[in-house]
């Protein structure tokens, strides 16, 4: 996907919402809520902390599939290599290139971004962050997975900090 | 001593002269004696043993809201550790109104919400606006908000905790006599208590609504950049940066949906103090 | 709850009456009085939450409101009615919706 691709999906996405009374779309996978706050959470905090792009985090699975969506469980023991590169067949029998997580990402820990460097990235054409240590295609798959988080289309984790960023790449 | 700060009443007792000394002094603009009314919080400085009260002096503080990670301090930063503390009994403690953590100022019976992060600038950008731009000062620390349609917010004016940098470019702009003990070597880095105007002190029993949310963050030599925050994203930043919001039930849900709806919030991003106000500025002049 | 569906042994679903939603510019807020909770509803929830009330649908019910509201279903991938199912059942997870028979 590159910056173009990204910008037309946005565009799509926009262009379905006001021809909602014609066909109604609904996302891939059930995620009925991107965020759910309980009141543990309140307190959790010893003092509220507002969640910020720059240090709110969005995980991302180890492994990823090119159309963003991440390898189900049950296929991790059949990802195959071929030429170098990972792959593996979904449940439609498509072969998917399989990117890893951003596990060399020193700004966060774990395998993930800040909303920081997504932003940045969004503000410099989509290109990967410089301290993530990840190529520009899976940097891409990454995204793509960010999407459908974001959508509601896979369930995923990121929570009050995915909120925070769509309205940010909305505007891009 | 017992003194009142905007709603709530706190009694406070140190052993160390010194602490006494400083809260007397930072504290000197506001109601006290109060001695016939009930109080709301008390926080009690001790040594940490006995022996301690001499021997490298350290401070571990009782109150009825603490978290266990509050760590004893240095006798000689006891201000800093009441200052926290007292901070605590609002922030978890209290719960006759929404408690964010937040500054705020007004303009006549206007208000402004600055949310944000420790470090994101809350407490230098609220100094600026009371003694640079004439707003008045009504918390940089935790702001109150009553429930109901028509919210308002209720001042709480706090010394405020400049760090580092900050501590400079205020002496520039308030009165030395406004100015608590210089505190070095903090967990903050340095850290020095500014009272607000006597005005704001004065009338810190006048509330104002809110018109204005604004989140702001400091990078140093950016362009200053501002972006309109959607109603759900504003919500959950808000919900988050209150202390109690999430376990006062529907009234606070009520209340926080309102005040999204009504109010517009903002992002911005600045490098430097003219930046930051010039920003605040344009935002208020199109705020109702 | 449409008889064909009671008979069949499908599940139906109502709206928690502890649940309010409130409809923000873009997305909705669900409030659940009882727990506390406040879930921020993905983009397309809201629509399904639209149709559910004191009554129990089925998932066949609630495509059936939906078709007639907005002229055609479609999904991302695979059939609308199995997604409206899993939406519902998400629904039910998170104390959203009530669901009869509890099978």
């Amino acid at each position: 996907m590159n910056d173009e691709e990204l910008r037309t999906g946005e565009e799509k996405s926009a262009a379905e919402l006001s021809s909602r009374r014609r066909v109604l779309k609904l996302g891939a996978v059930a995620v009925p809520a991107v965020a759910t706050l309980t009141p543990s959470m309140a307190m959790a905090q010893g003092g509220g902390a507002a969640v910020s792009l720059l240090n709110c985090t969005i995980p991302i699975p180890a492994k990823v599939g090119k159309d963003g969506i991440p390898v189900p469980e049950h296929k991790l023991s059949e990802i195959f290599v071929k030429n170098g590169k990972e792959y593996y067949r979904n449940d439609n029998n498509k072969r998917i290139r399989v990117f890893n997580g951003p596990v060399g990402n020193t700004a966060v820990h774990g395998a993930g971004y800040t909303g920081q460097q997504i932003k940045d990235s969004a503000d410099r054409g989509w290109s990967p962050p410089y301290d993530a240590n990840v190529s520009r295609k899976q940097f891409q798959a990454h995204l793509k997975y960010i999407q459908k988080v974001r959508s509601g289309s896979v369930p995923g984790a990121g929570l009050t900090c995915l909120v925070s960023l769509s309205a940010n790449l909305h505007t891009v | 001593m017992r003194l009142r700060i905007g709603p709530a009443i706190f009694d406070l007792r140190s052993p160390f002269r010194r602490s006494v000394g400083h809260l007397a002094e930072l504290y000197r603009d506001y109601p006290q004696g109060m001695d016939g009314e009930v109080y709301d919080f008390a926080v009690r400085a001790r040594p940490i043993s006995p022996l301690r009260r001499w021997v490298r002096p350290t401070i571990v503080f009782d109150a009825d809201f603490m978290v266990e990670d509050i760590v004893p301090v240095e006798a000689r930063l006891g201000l800093l550790g009441f200052e926290m503390a007292i901070n605590m009994q609002m922030a978890l403690g209290y719960r006759r109104e929404i408690v964010f953590h937040a500054a705020s100022a007004a303009k006549d019976d206007r208000a402004i919400l600055i949310v944000g992060d420790s470090g994101a600038g809350k407490s230098t950008l609220s100094a600026l606006l009371s003694y640079q731009a004439g707003w008045r000062h009504m918390g940089d620390e935790l702001a109150l908000l009553t429930f109901g349609p028509e919210a308002v917010l209720r001042p709480y004016p706090r010394p405020i905790g400049l760090k580092n940098e900050s501590i400079a470019v205020m002496r520039a702009l308030a009165p030395a006599d406004r100015f608590g003990p210089l505190l070095t070597e903090t967990v903050k880095g340095t850290v020095q208590h500014l009272l607000p105007p006597q005005s704001a002190i004065s009338t810190m029993d006048e509330p104002a609504r809110p018109a204005l949310i604004v989140s702001p963050r400091f990078r140093a030599s950016v362009a200053p950049e501002q972006r309109r925050m959607t109603q759900s994203e504003a919500y959950l930043r808000l919900s988050v940066a209150s202390t109690n919001q999430l376990t006062l039930g529907e009234a606070g849900f009520e209340t926080l949906v309102d005040l999204v709806r009504n109010v517009p919030a903002y992002d911005i991003v600045y490098g430097s103090s003219e930046d930051a106000l010039s920003l605040v500025d344009d935002l208020w002049r199109e705020a109702r | 709850m449409s008889e064909q569906a009671l008979h069949a042994g499908i599940s139906a679903y109502s709206l928690d009456p502890d649940i309010r939603i409130e409809r923000l510019e873009d997305l909705s807020l669900a409030f659940h009085r009882q727990s506390g909770e406040t879930h921020v509803l993905a983009a397309d929830t809201e629509i399904i939450l639209s149709t559910l009330g004191d009554t129990p649908l089925s998932a066949q019910d609630i495509a059936a409101r939906l078709v007639a509201e907005h002229g055609a279903l479609e999904s991302e991938d695979g059939d609308p009615l199995t997604l409206i199912e899993a939406r519902l059942q998400e629904l039910h997870r998170l104390g959203i919706a009530l669901r009869r028979p509890s099978a």
